[in-house]
């Protein structure tokens, strides 16, 4: 027997088809005006998780991209403060050689001593160099400048560095302690200020300090040697920055892929099930109306 | 031997057997939009032709057929599609209310998004790397403290909506227990109407439509099982219990439980816990699915707050420092309840807040962690450490409040979502299955039962033209009558 369909039937059958194509226009709608093809987990919970995790993760890249900005302030003043730190030192030498030079009265001996003294109080300004009103030389005592300028002696006794995260579990120094560099004691045993000093009163007592010289020379080696770690350091750093950038385009890709509505393909969609809505009410309509009772008189 | 107006008695049973079709086919149209109406048909049957056997009937050919009379008016139904209706009814009414639910808590967890837990707690861990980079800026330290008191703030609020969503839910049971409460109740005084009019031949059939809607009714609330009984009525079990037995039903109430504050069920007096229908998915929301969530809320706040803290408490702050050192041993988070000055962890999502001594200062946030190098401003390392936290494994435990898993905090989190996004697509699915199995089981029953214009207009013609011919035969007798009465016996007038 043929299936007896009612009025009813047509009338709840068409509704639910109607509600049907609506439900499926508002999911479009919603993917076309928030441009993502979820809005909530179950929409699809893997791009869900997912999502969170590309979301953590470029949060994660953003700070480790700042971070490193951070480290390539403090090495880059670093390396410049070092760098005239060593033409210092090389003037040095060259007036330390100089002083060796039988023909100078104790009054050029002096004269040169003047200028050594000069030299030190430029020295002690590098080593209290600041970034944003933090020594950078001070150790992970930032506050305290590492060189004393009235007694002319580096003070600072912490050789702590300072660590920040760059990725995931990696850490690098941002710092170069001001004990390693102004507080390296050669053969000599003595540190580059206190060895300024020495020259500094041999030359005022008229005595050449040409038997300095490798003292002088051992204090440069050491500061070269730290200069090498920090650009070896700096190199690093821009490696794992460029790492961090390429990554950052593969998150925001994976993450655009992931969760992106192809907006081509729904507006596509949308025009189809448009039509399909259309033709869904235009059946409804003329299946809805006519009955028997049209016909009879 | 036939009397003379023989045909005139047969023509009327017809007008009349007639019109009582045509009654039954107004009230068919007149139903035809009313709620669980099943058509009826006028069934009709040749009256008892004569003469009647017996031991003096005359030996006349034939039987002489004596006309027409409704003998029932037929309710067109299939009990075997209320049954089927039935049972998928309450599997959709059960997932209704499980999709309801799990639709819900996707709103308030609101992930992925820009707003949600996750980008909270990830602004609390760029807090401390900035921190780390700059430990003794003191606007680093402010966003430390206010990413952290967001954390705080979306664990309780997410916390305190579920509790809402746990609340409206035990709600919902209350009314939808008062719901089946009424619905027996109306069951039974129909089976009493029934019974009154049953045993005296009467077919109630309008009763009977009310009754299989009251039914239907119930049976998306919670699981049933209709039998017949004597008298037209019907037991109603419910899993098995006897729920509406005749003119009586057990009653179904709420009481709120000492213990837990919320609603417990009673039928007939005992306790009654629906396995299936929507009081059970409404149940199983308030008991399982809303709790579940909450408990892995709490086992993520505690988690999070106590590895923070464990760290905070080994560290130095500005203020340590400036003291000569010695950690100041502070929990970074407490719990709500705790007494002043007391150094509870949180015991969960719902009662998070942050020290008050850091609110007091941000001094007091512990940055440096003395070493090696002494403790000086520039000290970074507890930073370092706290931010370190989010890759951090920690590992299961079987405390009420432990990882089941070994998993990072944001692996844990995501797993919540991935399961919350699963559980409700799969309640979405068994929802749509069964609202289009309940519409096709419904549509089978409409095909039986349910009124057509088209039928009932054809049946009209088809009994107007039947009433039309039999009172042509009565016009015809009129004539034949009239013949006979003032046309014969008058020869010669």
């Amino acid at each position: 027997m043929a299936i007896r369909v009612t009025q009813n039937m047509l009338n709840s059958n068409m509704l639910r088809n109607l509600h049907n194509s609506m439900y499926s226009m508002d999911k479009m709608q919603q993917q076309l005006s928030s441009g993502s093809k979820i809005s909530k987990p179950s929409d699809d919970p893997v791009v869900a998780t997912r999502g969170m995790f590309y979301r953590s993760s470029l949060m994660e890249n953003e700070q480790y991209q700042r971070n490193i900005g951070e480290v390539q302030s403090w090495l880059e003043l670093s390396d410049k403060a070092l760098d005239e730190a060593g033409s210092i030192m090389h003037r040095i030498r060259e007036l330390a050689v100089n002083s060796g030079n039988t023909t100078l009265g104790p009054d050029s001996l002096q004269a040169i001593g003047k200028e050594i003294e000069q030299l030190k109080e430029h020295l002690g300004t590098i080593a209290n160099q600041t970034l944003g009103g933090k020594y950078i030389f001070g150790g992970s005592d930032i506050m305290t400048p590492p060189y004393d300028v009235s007694a002319g002696k580096i003070t600072t006794t912490n050789n702590s560095e300072i660590m920040l995260e760059v990725s995931t579990g990696i850490q690098v120094p941002i710092n170069v302690t001001g004990q390693s560099v102004f507080n390296y004691l050669g053969n000599g045993g003595k540190n580059v200020f206190d060895l300024m000093d020495k020259i500094v009163n041999d030359l005022k007592d008229g005595k050449p300090v040409n038997n300095e010289l490798g003292n002088i020379d051992e204090q440069i080696d050491n500061l070269l040697g730290v200069r090498s770690t920090l650009g070896a350091r700096a190199n690093r750093i821009d490696l794992i920055q460029d790492r961090m950038e390429k990554e950052e385009t593969t998150l925001t890709e994976g993450m655009s892929k992931n969760e992106d509505a192809d907006i081509a393909e729904v507006i596509t969609n949308l025009k189809t099930q448009e039509n399909v809505h259309r033709a869904a009410l235009g059946a409804g309509a003329r299946i809805i109306q006519p009955s028997l009772l049209d016909f009879l008189r | 031997m036939r009397s003379t107006f023989h045909g005139i008695e047969v023509s009327k049973r017809g007008l009349f057997a007639q019109q009582s079709a045509l009654n039954t086919t107004g009230h068919n149209i007149a139903n035809a939009n009313t709620e669980g109406y099943t058509r009826q048909r006028a069934n009709m049957q040749a009256t008892t032709g004569l003469p009647y056997p017996g031991m003096n009937a005359s030996l006349e050919p034939g039987l002489l057929g004596t006309g027409v009379n409704v003998v029932s008016l037929q309710r067109l139904r299939e009990d075997f599609l209320d049954i089927q209706y039935r049972n998928e009814n309450k599997r959709q009414g059960y997932w209704d209310a499980r999709f309801e639910t799990l639709e819900k808590l996707e709103g308030i967890m609101n992930e992925p998004s820009d707003t949600g837990l996750q980008k909270v707690m990830d602004q609390m861990w760029q807090a401390w790397q900035d921190l780390s980079k700059d430990p003794t800026n003191t606007s680093a330290r402010a966003v430390v403290r206010e990413r952290s008191k967001a954390v705080a703030d979306t664990f309780s609020g997410l916390y305190g909506h579920l509790k809402e969503v746990q609340g409206d839910l035990d709600n919902v049971m209350g009314v939808k227990a008062m719901e089946m409460n009424s619905l027996g109740q109306q069951i039974a005084s129909l089976n009493r109407q029934i019974a009154d009019v049953v045993p005296h031949g009467y077919q109630p059939n309008d009763l009977y439509d009310q009754r299989d809607v009251l039914i239907d009714k119930l049976s998306k609330l919670v699981e049933v099982k209709v039998t017949p009984a004597a008298n037209g009525m019907v037991n109603v079990t419910v899993e098995g219990r006897d729920f509406v037995t005749g003119q009586t039903s057990a009653p179904v109430t709420t009481q709120q439980n000492a213990g837990t504050g919320l609603l417990d069920l009673t039928m007939g007096g005992d306790t009654f816990v629906p396995t299936t229908g929507y009081l059970a998915g409404a149940q199983q929301s308030r008991d399982e699915i809303v709790p579940n969530m909450m408990q892995r809320l709490d086992v993520l706040a505690v988690n999070l707050t106590k590895e923070i803290n464990e760290l905070h408490r080994k560290g130095a702050s500005l203020t340590d420092i400036k003291n000569g050192g010695a950690p100041q041993d502070l929990p970074f988070f407490l719990d709500a309840s705790a007494p002043a000055g007391s150094k509870d962890y949180p015991k969960g999502a719902g009662s998070i807040v942050v020290n008050p001594d850091i609110l007091a200062s941000l001094d007091s946030i512990a940055a440096a962690l003395p070493g090696k190098g002494g403790t000086a401003v520039g000290n970074n390392e507890n930073a370092l450490e706290i931010a370190k936290i989010k890759f951090k494994v920690l590992q299961a435990g079987t405390g009420a409040t432990d990882l089941q898993e070994s998993s990072t905090l944001d692996d844990y989190y995501r797993y919540t979502i991935g399961q919350l996004g699963i559980d409700s697509q799969e309640a979405l699915r068994n929802q749509k299955n069964s609202e289009l199995i309940v519409g096709t089981v419904d549509n089978q029953r409409q095909s039986v039962s349910g009124v057509s214009i088209d039928d009932e207009m054809a049946e009209m013609v088809k009994y107007q033209h039947a009433y039309s011919a039999s009172a042509r035969v009565m016009t015809s007798m009129d004539e034949i009558l009239d013949k006979v009465i003032n046309g014969m016996g008058r020869v010669g007038l």
